[in-house]
């Protein structure tokens, strides 16, 4: 069921009306019932793989409970019998089962995920290696169809998975209400990356009708739907019509079709993110931010932050930790201090771990080549944005320059935001090959002519469209200023008079159906983040 | 939640839906600049005062390009109207006949089978539209939104097209979103791009019919493109089911609703191939007990006076010289079957006076300063494998009749 259609508005309806009205000790049970056929509505056979995921981090969880709940049993029954080695010996025996239940789960979750997304991908590569020393033979590729939000649900039961193996909350002992966490619908197809002890006694707890909270819920998915309808889906007639076919485009236009690609995912995730979590709070669920006006970032490191924070929080907590303070990195260390020095041989291993969570983060986001670039060239940017940091200061420095001063930010902001509009060749270019393609004319022919001789209007978009479009962006800008000065927007609404509030909300209303990108006239476009 | 808050959610959507209302009238489709005159030939209709009609007209474009009501009043004083649409959904008959007689008292419907080609059937959105978002809002055009969505799942389930499509290479369309068909403002709120006009604003319910629904499209009334004659075919396609279902829906109406029927055929040039599907309809309208006219003979030409040379401007459709010739023909066929009282001078006719009037200014000034003259294409009508479409051909005069 797709957030941008009759369906899901009459099906949220229900569910909401149901909801509060049903006793508090079957609330919950509505919003897995309501999940599963939100979920089933993408096609019933691919909802066996959600509930087999569910089901194996289900049961490993279990048995990850039980045995930590075993052991500290045992460690509390025994704390005076046992020597200090006896103990020691004991957690490692009890780490290693719990190993071997991670690994198992991780293993078959994951698995699952790599053999739809990444197997025809794997399989084209080996071909073409093997085809290169003369082996006829090939991988056959398969006719694969990847279950909504798969690759989101996968990442929330590992962290369920690890998080159990450290510890860190008590397993869950009632499957429905598990097949519940992995499943609430808001958050399914495109996240925000739920973490277990946030999210899941929210869902189990029944939440009683507010007035207050209801309507905030419902403002905000409001202003999901203005940002995807209204720019996002806006912007990306532009951008598909110069990604389409690049070949006819240089310099400035090609730039402009990245930063527009930028600015298009933006609002179509970021609103995707509203719409998910203005429901949810509507039902008195609080999801996890996803967005934090990543283009309001200084640097390409802190846009990371700002952006698609859970995935980022989960690739700290999941692949960065793991990896930097592991053994191995901790030897590599050593080792990389001896020869490059103090200051470059501490960071090395921490870079490295970067660099990898930066491939893994641009490999997440499909399998292709051209995502393992956009990986490659995040991870570059930053490690050398990390690296380069102590010149930039020195030189400003030297040049007298303000480095707190408003000039100064802006410009940071900028060059971040140019930084990562050039990434989004790879993101957006239909192949490596050609996203480098772009990149290159992009940067090799500038002509800056193209904003004043109109060309820009033989992309799909008229003048009224491109007015739409700036003003949709200083609206976006505005509100990203006041919300970056710690102004809570729908609070400062909700204080003012009620005329000046409903002309507002009633406004916004007619804005979102008379410019909404959607309908006959016009065709609104999937969520991105929905295809990975 | 608290009665308040009860009472301010309710007012909330009560004054939304106010706003909300004038906005479904202004982002529908366009009144003007709407260049073939679709929704102004509905407005018309609702403009007409009521129960002054004799007989309606309906069908695909060929219908008011061939008939001159004010003509017709002219020489037997007979009130006889077209309402066709271009290609006419023929599955749509019914409903707009519905829309009609709830509020004029006709004795007669002349049906244009020429919609029953399986190409003129393809249920084009574009084609559903041009009747559902002319028509008021009312059950009948509920109805008939639905009926139109219905018939484009049965269309692209009927393994005939899906042969064809197949052997084309052509996708199978998606289904027509039933929100957006019911709701016209889904699809036409974005034509504040397009420019709206004034006529959006103050309301576009009703126009005085100035010429009774004469075709007046900018010079195509007093275009000549020289035709080469038809070669003209006795020979019978085999109906498919969807086909004779159309055709069985019409003649069930009109006996429900004791309504006499005339199918005609449209005297234009039609291809070897488009020619059996119209006179196997014919054929088969006449098995059922209809009375049926092919105007579409040799014989039939000659007794109009059709010349090919002179009275078409594109091989579907006559030009005002030609419709001319047919209406002087066909009125008095009319006249002298069906006896519709002579109207002429009686009150509330004056309209119809005035609309002759306006007609013979429009067709002498049209034929002295709008004369274009359209070096022939193509010998269409020889061809074979001709199958070009009516609507690609009002596509050629208007540029965005799809589009409307």
């Amino acid at each position: 069921m797709d957030f941008i259609s009759v369906t899901f508005m009459i099906f949220i309806l229900i569910l909401i009306c149901l909801y509060f009205l049903v006793p508090d000790k079957y609330k919950w049970m509505v919003l897995l019932a309501g999940s599963y056929v939100f979920y089933a509505f993408s096609g019933i056979k691919l909802m066996i793989f959600l509930i087999f995921t569910t089901g194996v981090t289900f049961v490993s969880g279990r048995k990850l409970g039980d045995i930590n709940e075993e052991s500290s049993r045992y460690l509390k029954e025994h704390k005076a019998d046992l020597t200090r080695d006896e103990k020691k010996q004991y957690k490692s025996q009890i780490t290693a089962r719990k190993k071997r239940i991670v690994t198992a789960a991780v293993v078959v979750n994951l698995g699952i995920l790599i053999f739809l997304k990444y197997f025809n991908f794997i399989a084209k590569n080996i071909n073409l290696v093997i085809g290169q020393f003369g082996v006829t033979e090939k991988v056959p590729l398969l006719n694969l169809l990847l279950p909504l939000g798969i690759s989101f649900y996968t990442l929330q039961s590992i962290a369920y998975i690890v998080d159990l193996y450290r510890g860190k909350y008590q397993a869950d002992r009632n499957f429905l209400k598990f097949a519940l966490f992995m499943s609430f619908f808001p958050q399914i197809i495109q996240g925000p990356i739920a973490r277990y002890d946030q999210l899941a006694s929210q869902l189990y707890e029944p939440h009683k009708f507010d007035y207050t909270r209801v309507t905030q819920g419902f403002q905000l998915v409001l202003w999901g739907y203005m940002k995807k309808l209204i720019l996002a889906d806006r912007l990306a007639v532009a951008v598909n019509f110069i990604f389409d076919d690049p070949a006819p485009h240089e310099g400035f236009i090609l730039f402009f079709a990245a930063a527009g690609y930028g600015l298009q995912v933006y609002a179509d995730f970021s609103g995707g993110m509203d719409i998910a979590r203005g429901v949810s709070q509507v039902l008195g669920i609080e999801l996890a931010l996803n967005f934090e006006r990543p283009y309001f970032a200084k640097s390409v490191e802190e846009f990371w932050r700002r952006w698609h924070i859970t995935l980022g929080s989960w690739m700290r907590d999941y692949v960065f930790y793991p990896l930097s303070l592991s053994k191995n990195f901790a030897n590599l260390g050593k080792r990389t201090r001896k020869i490059f020095g103090n200051y470059i041989g501490k960071k090395l291993p921490t870079f490295l771990s970067m660099f990898i969570v930066f491939l893994l983060v641009g490999v997440w986001h499909g399998s292709s080549w051209k995502y393992v670039a956009y990986g490659i060239w995040n991870g570059v940017i930053i490690v050398s944005s990390i690296l380069l940091e102590p010149v930039y200061q020195k030189m400003a420095q030297k040049c007298g320059m303000d480095t707190e001063s408003a000039g100064w930010k802006f410009f940071q902001m900028f060059r971040t935001f140019v930084l990562c509009s050039f990434g989004r060749f790879f993101s957006r270019g239909k192949t490596c090959m050609k996203a480098i393609d772009m990149f290159i004319r992009a940067l090799a022919f500038p002509n800056p002519w193209v904003f004043f001789n109109g060309g820009f209007l033989n992309f799909g978009l008229s003048y009224k469209d491109y007015n739409v479009i700036f003003i949709s962006i200083l609206v976006l800008l505005v509100v990203g200023i006041m919300q970056e000065r710690g102004v809570h927007i729908r609070e400062k609404i909700a204080e003012q008079h009620i005329c000046f509030r409903w002309v507002i909300y009633l406004g916004a209303v007619l804005t979102l159906l008379v410019f909404g990108y959607y309908g006959g006239g016009y065709s609104a476009s999937e969520f991105i983040y929905q295809q990975f | 939640m608290t009665k308040k808050q009860g009472f301010k959610i309710v007012l909330f959507l009560l004054i939304l839906g106010i706003l909300i209302y004038p906005l479904l009238g202004i982002f529908q489709i366009a009144a003007e600049g709407d260049t073939l005159g679709i929704k102004k030939r509905y407005n018309e209709f609702y403009g007409e005062p009521e129960n002054t009609w004799d007989c309606v007209m309906v069908g695909t474009s060929c219908v008011d390009r061939e008939w001159i009501a004010p003509l017709a009043w002219k020489n037997y004083g007979m009130t006889v109207y077209a309402m066709n649409t271009d290609v006419q959904p023929l599955y749509l008959t019914t409903n707009v006949l519905t829309e009609v007689r709830k509020t004029q008292d006709i004795k007669l419907a002349v049906v244009d089978v020429r919609g029953i080609k399986m190409k003129s059937l393809r249920p084009d959105e574009v084609r559903i539209r041009r009747v559902t978002d002319c028509m008021r809002f009312s059950a009948n055009q509920w109805e008939a939104v639905n009926k139109g969505i219905q018939f484009h799942n049965a269309y692209y389930s009927d393994e005939e097209v899906l042969k064809k499509l197949k052997k084309n290479k052509e996708e199978v369309p998606e289904p027509l979103d039933a929100v957006a068909m019911h709701v016209p403002f889904v699809k036409y709120h974005s034509r504040w791009e397009s420019g709206l006009r004034k006529i959006d604003f103050v309301g576009t319910d009703t126009i005085e019919s100035t010429m009774k629904g004469v075709y007046d499209f900018e010079n195509t009334p007093f275009t000549v493109e020289e035709i080469i004659p038809t070669f003209v075919t006795d020979k019978q396609a085999e109906l498919n089911e969807l086909q004779t279902g159309v055709l069985d829906e019409i003649l069930e109406y009109g006996k429900e609703t004791d309504l006499e029927l005339l199918f005609i055929a449209s005297p234009t040039q039609l291809s070897k191939k488009e020619q059996p599907e119209i006179n196997a309809a014919l054929a088969y309208l006449e098995e059922q007990g209809a009375n049926v006219i092919n105007y579409n003979t040799e014989e039939m030409y000659e007794e109009i006076g059709i010349n090919f040379s002179e009275d078409l401007y594109n091989r579907h459709h006559l030009n005002s010289r030609g419709a001319v010739k047919f209406t002087e023909y066909f009125s008095k066929y009319l006249n002298d079957t069906y006896h519709f009282p002579d109207k002429r001078g009686q009150e509330g006719y004056q309209e119809w006076d005035m609309a002759y009037e306006n007609f013979v200014a429009f067709y002498e000034d049209g034929w002295a300063n709008k004369y274009t003259y359209v070096y022939p294409e193509q010998e269409g009508g020889s061809d074979e494998d001709d199958e070009e479409d009516e609507d690609s051909e009002d596509n050629k005069e208007t540029g965005e009749a799809q589009e409307d």
